[in-house]
């Protein structure tokens, strides 16, 4: 290895410990966190850093979708160990993609990101959190969208919360989108697509008054079930949207579409037109 | 698109499946299918010239069978197959049928859909056997398939009878022949449909039509599997084009899809 790298390396290190002590506790990186501006629609999210979900690859891609909202402010809670129910305070939108384990590792534990061994991370699925999140949900009309592993999180209330049961995904393979709800303000306009490769969690709806979005069919084993659904609790809203465990689901401008409505249409918003939708499999 | 290219390697392959489809010729002469007897009066023959495969058959044949007072013929091989064959014939049906190409039946099939109002059908890898003449004539060159894979149906002309309100749908596994439209502006040729294979990705027309003369063509390239013609949108599809290359109403499909999921 090159000497001078290794000081570089070294140095980085260094810096790593610093920022890692520095973030050390959730009531820190909740403190972190500017206060809300006048106008700022506030986005929290939280994506598993997990053994089969790559929560930066979503990051980045539900950051891409929103690109054009210049006013709204992004927090994404890159660790479990970090949110407290504090961050949703004044939150607008919570986004909640979170299967069921903790975080296999804690990305900005003791070893500052550089690791000899593995520190675990927290627990995501605890009652105060939830609490919080029906809490926002309810009585303050945040908007929640609940997304992929989210209805494989175990934790029973939340899903009587959401009103649905989860299924678990089988293998990933070419998933087919369709069955869209032409009246639901969220997939009016919507067209069918494919998914080169994703995972197909589905759930059960619990409720007759909560509005099925879309089904999909694993193509591969002709699986079939219900993949989106929307529902109103208290004052908030509650959209769920399974696609999108793998980058190939966000590449589908249909599904990137679907994210946008389904955000605006969680917070009560008007939903504008996606600045790239597209019904591919409709164009002549 | 580089044509000349194209063309040296479709020869290339079309000699190795040209050796496969003689392969499943019957050995003898004395084995041969023999020509069918001459249609009645007010029939409608329908020819089927798509060698040996009960696939292909199986997914054709149920859906010709409902074509009121057709006489429903399939050749299990192309000796059978002459001029007089052809110009007795009503609606071609032709998938593989490499060997029934040669100087005189090429005529008798231009002649007959120019002049009498033949219509036909160009199954899935039609055009890679049909020679430059006959693909100029059908609107489309033959794009080879790659992998066997999913693949997306979608795109449908809404504007055209025979895909007019059929919904995007999947195709579990198929051989996605793809084509290149000899004149992409052609005043008498329509795209009906465009798929996407699901593993690559790759876009390309596999449905068209085209009007010639008093005849009107057809060119569906899925099916190649059993999968394919199991799809209730695609015997759909192929139940219009049929009544549509025969210049008639296009009757409401047969078919239900109270159970179709895709």
């Amino acid at each position: 290895m090159d000497p001078k790298n290794r000081s570089v390396s070294a140095g980085t290190a260094g810096m790593a410990l610093a920022a890692g002590a520095a973030l050390a506790s959730a009531a820190a990186a909740s403190a972190a966190v500017k206060p809300k501006a006048p106008g700022e629609t506030r986005v929290v999210a939280l994506f598993g850093l997990t053994e089969r979900c790559n929560g930066i690859a979503q990051e980045m891609a539900v950051r891409r979708v929103f690109d054009s909202k210049r006013d709204w402010r992004f927090l994404f809670v890159r660790g479990a160990r970090l949110f407290t129910p504090a961050l949703l305070r004044d939150a607008d939108l919570f986004i909640v993609c979170r299967g069921p384990e903790p975080d296999p590792v804690d990305l900005f534990g003791e070893d500052g990101g550089i690791g000899e061994r593995v520190v675990p991370g927290g627990a995501f699925w605890t009652d105060a959190n939830v609490a919080a999140i029906r809490e926002n949900v309810e009585r303050r009309g945040m908007g929640l969208l609940a997304m992929q592993a989210t209805v494989l999180c175990g934790h029973q209330p939340f899903l009587e919360f959401i009103d649905v049961a989860g299924i678990a995904p089988h293998n990933p393979e070419p998933v087919w989108y369709t069955r869209f709800n032409p009246e639901h303000p969220i997939t009016r306009g919507a067209g069918k697509f494919a998914v080169m490769n994703d995972e197909q969690p589905l759930v059960l709806i619990k409720s007759p008054s909560t509005a099925t979005l879309f089904e999909s069919t694993a193509v591969h084993e002709k699986r079939q079930g219900v993949s989106g659904w929307a529902l109103e609790r208290g004052r908030g809203r509650v959209a769920g949207l399974l696609p999108g465990s793998t980058g190939s689901a966000f590449g589908a401008p249909e599904f990137r579409n679907l994210v946008w409505r389904s955000a605006h249409w969680a917070m009560r918003r008007d939903i504008p037109a996606y600045p790239e939708a597209e019904n591919r499999y409709y164009t002549k | 698109m580089d044509r000349t290219q194209n063309t040296s390697r479709r020869t290339v392959l079309k000699a190795g499946l040209a050796v496969a489809a003689a392969a499943s010729l019957p050995a003898s002469g004395a084995d041969a299918q023999t020509a069918p007897p001459p249609k009645k009066p007010g029939v409608t023959r329908v020819s089927a010239i798509c060698g040996n495969d009960h696939r292909v058959r199986g997914g054709i044949e149920p859906i010709m069978r409902h074509l009121p007072d057709s006489d429903f013929w399939w050749a299990d091989d192309y000796r059978p197959i002459t001029p007089k064959v052809i110009r007795d014939t009503d609606l071609l049906v032709t998938y593989y049928s490499g060997y029934m190409y040669d100087k005189d039946n090429t005529a008798a099939i231009i002649d007959s859909v120019r002049n009498r109002g033949m219509g036909w059908i160009c199954v899935h890898n039609t055009p890679w056997f049909t020679g430059d003449e006959l693909c100029e004539f059908i609107g489309a060159y033959a794009m080879l398939h790659r992998e066997i894979q999913p693949v997306a149906v979608g795109c449908l002309n809404q504007e055209h009878p025979i895909t007019k309100g059929i919904e995007p749908f999947v195709i579990q596994l198929d051989e996605q022949f793809g084509v290149y439209l000899a004149d992409p502006k052609d005043p008498d040729l329509s795209v009906l449909f465009r798929t996407q294979g699901l593993h690559d990705g790759h876009s390309t027309i596999q449905g068209w039509c085209v009007q010639r003369g008093k005849g009107r063509i057809v060119g569906l390239t899925p099916g190649h599997y059993d999968w394919t013609w199991s799809e209730e949108q695609y015997q759909e599809i192929f139940w219009r084009a049929a009544n549509w290359a025969l210049n008639r109403p296009i009757p409401p499909f047969y078919g239900s899809f109270e159970n179709v999921i895709w």
